[in-house]
């Protein structure tokens, strides 16, 4: 899968997986930062993060600090999958 | 003690003590309250990561708060005294399913019932007394009975006290009231107006 | 309004530590914690109740074989500490309440649907009837705080006259549920926890319950007379899980607690359930209240973090701590990392004090805070 199609993927996962039932994909920057007042992201949606790594990449993070890092925007964590996943080749 | 305004929310109607307020058309609840969330023009985007029984106490409270003089008070003045039967059984149910694959932290952080009364206390910075009570069925002489005493012992000087319970999207019942210590109102707290008030 | 003659005249703890008070309290004075691994493969330790001596206990005392763990577990602390008291719990002017945070919930385990006897009043009624108590007992659940919440609204109710004695039985047991709920959360410490230490990586989960008797007006009392003085609860209004970044909620309940008597506190029983920001939080709120300077403990580190029942507990070992003159260490704590200085007492000692805060925080952004002195 090319980058492209990650990221786009992600961003419909993204509103699914956190219920940002206002938020279209298109309204989502990849580069701008997820947290903080961007989509109002908050400790529980980060850990709803780690919870679709896993489930749809197969990626663990146990560190929630790590999480931080790999969740700055949707690109990062579009890199983060497409450097570590063992179902993304 | 008064009774401000008071709010329930069942069998698809919210109505406050003026009356009917919004009614589903015999739509279920998920559906009826995001409903009432756009026909009320609410925007608070967290409304949409809660459980069925914090969204149904969410749009409750904003029923019941509607004309409040919520300035009036400082944030410490505000109290909730709550009750329900079912703890957050549903919620329990879906999480404990959850585990099977990834246990979610989004439905575990709902299985606590007081969760309602922190959701209430962020949408309206309430600070005050918060207590969560469990009994089988609405008992309003416990809800008088520990308001009254908020009252007696706390600078509380407006009280939320009532019943949410949420079985499934047919079985609920939000039952809401306003409750000043000195602002007069049509209608006192007591423990008759308690039980014949807001049905 | 408060600071009537409440006293104590029982109480009890069954934990990881021992099935009485004075057994948990020997195990924390020679610096025994729980916390155990108990299986090579567990990913944390937890601080169990020991089954076997639970099942021998239960089956002396002839608890009814309907009633789940979470039912003798309370039938039995709440029995234990009423052996020590005159109290007639089966009187029209008593009352039990219970506090937990999910009580059955184990249920769900083995089926996962409504049933009647998971509910928290069911297991409040069949341990009602266990005693013949006139009044239904009294169901609070307010997350990490319904121990001391319980304690507070005892206080309220014998002050009010509405009851001569009340037994407050705060209980949690660890199941499946919980913990890998903690788990989803990433809270829970690899190690046994360490309280305001630098290092602190997250919280150790226990069991168990914790039972004090309350009367008005009585003669009898334990621990050199000490009575109940004052108690509030408050919210952060801040975040469901995440506790408040200022301490002002907490801050708030010690504030409402102390205004309401003339007696300041000479030690602090904190939460300190050692996640980050819990202990960051408290240090916070200790310091807004400028009580900073006063010796505080965490006791997590013994008994793991006993959810419904750590405000009892909690609340005994302190009440046992006042009575023989000593303050019970930090167990587990190294370095201190807080930004903002408390007194904190890393190692158990002797020391005189008359009276006691304890406070809580949990989920829900909710704080209580309980005063009592001699």
């Amino acid at each position: 899968m090319n980058m492209d199609a990650l990221v786009e993927e992600l961003k419909v996962k993204l509103i699914e997986q956190l219920n940002l039932e206002d938020i279209k994909p298109e309204e989502i920057n990849p580069s701008e930062p997820l947290f903080g007042d961007g989509l109002g992201l908050d400790s529980i949606d980060a850990l709803e993060l780690i919870v679709l790594l896993e489930r749809d990449y197969g990626i663990k993070i146990s560190d929630p600090k790590e999480g931080r890092k790999v969740f700055a925007t949707l690109l990062t964590m579009a890199e983060y999958i497409r450097a570590n996943s063992p179902a993304i080749s | 003690m008064y009774i401000l305004n008071h709010c329930r929310i069942s069998k698809g109607i919210i109505s406050d003590s003026d009356g009917i307020v919004f009614d589903s058309q015999g739509n279920n609840l998920a559906y009826f309250l995001k409903e009432f969330y756009k026909f009320d023009k609410i925007i608070y985007p967290k409304f949409y990561k809660m459980d069925e029984q914090c969204k149904l106490a969410f749009i409750a409270s904003e029923v019941l708060f509607r004309n409040f003089r919520r300035d009036d008070y400082a944030d410490e003045e505000l109290a909730m005294i709550f009750a329900n039967s079912d703890s957050t059984l549903t919620t329990d149910m879906s999480f404990w399913d959850s585990t099977f694959a990834i246990a979610s932290p989004g439905l575990f952080v709902y299985t606590l019932p007081n969760i309602m009364l922190g959701e209430i206390a962020i949408r309206n910075k309430i600070k005050g007394e918060n207590i969560f009570f469990i009994s089988r069925e609405y008992d309003p002489k416990l809800l008088y009975n520990q308001t009254e005493l908020v009252f007696q012992n706390t600078n509380t000087k407006i009280a939320i006290v009532g019943w949410v319970n949420y079985e499934n999207d047919t079985s609920y019942l939000a039952k809401l009231f306003l409750v000043s210590k000195s602002d007069e109102a049509k209608n006192i707290f007591s423990l008759e107006n308690l039980i014949n008030l807001n049905n | 309004m408060l600071n009537q003659n409440i006293t104590i005249s029982g109480c009890n703890i069954i934990s990881s530590l021992g099935f009485t008070s004075k057994e948990n309290f020997r195990n924390v004075l020679n610096g025994v914690s729980g916390l155990q691994f108990h299986s090579h493969d567990s990913a944390q330790p937890l601080a169990l109740i020991d089954k076997r001596q639970f099942d021998k206990s239960s089956f002396e005392n002839q608890l009814p074989e309907t009633f789940s763990m979470f039912e003798k577990l309370c039938a039995l602390s709440i029995k234990d500490a009423l052996s020590e008291s005159s109290v007639k719990i089966n009187s029209e002017d008593s009352l039990i309440i219970l506090a937990t945070t999910k009580g059955n919930i184990g249920m769900l385990e083995s089926d996962n649907k409504r049933s009647e006897s998971i509910h928290l009043w069911e297991s409040a009624r069949k341990v009602g009837e266990y005693f013949r108590v006139k009044n239904f007992p009294l169901v609070i659940s307010n997350a990490c705080v319904s121990g001391v919440m319980a304690q507070v609204l005892a206080l309220r109710m014998l002050n009010a006259g509405q009851y001569k004695n009340i037994v407050v039985c705060g209980a949690d047991l660890i199941t499946d549920f919980v913990l890998k709920g903690f788990q989803s959360f990433k809270a829970l410490s690899p190690a046994a926890c360490r309280p305001y230490d630098l290092n602190r990586d997250g919280l150790s989960l226990g069991e168990g319950a914790g039972s004090i008797v309350f009367s008005i007006g009585q003669s009898e009392a334990l621990f050199d007379g000490v009575r109940g003085l004052s108690g509030a609860s408050s919210n952060d209004a801040n975040h469901i899980s995440g506790p408040s970044r200022t301490g002002d909620g907490l801050a708030n309940a010690i504030f409402s607690t102390l205004n309401q008597a003339d007696v300041r506190p000479e030690f602090i029983s904190t939460h300190g359930t050692a996640t980050p920001y819990n202990d960051e939080m408290e240090s916070k709120a200790i310091n807004l209240t400028g009580l900073h300077e006063i010796p505080a403990n965490s006791l997590k580190s013994y008994y793991g973090h006993t959810l419904g029942g750590a405000g009892v507990i909690e609340t005994i070992t302190t009440l046992l701590a006042l009575e023989s003159s000593k303050a019970i260490g930090t167990l587990g704590h190294v370095e201190y990392g807080m930004a903002e200085k408390i007194n904190l007492v890393v190692q158990t000692h002797d020391l005189v004090f008359n009276s006691f805060l304890k406070i809580a925080s949990g989920f829900g952004g909710c704080n209580a805070a309980i005063l009592f002195s001699k």
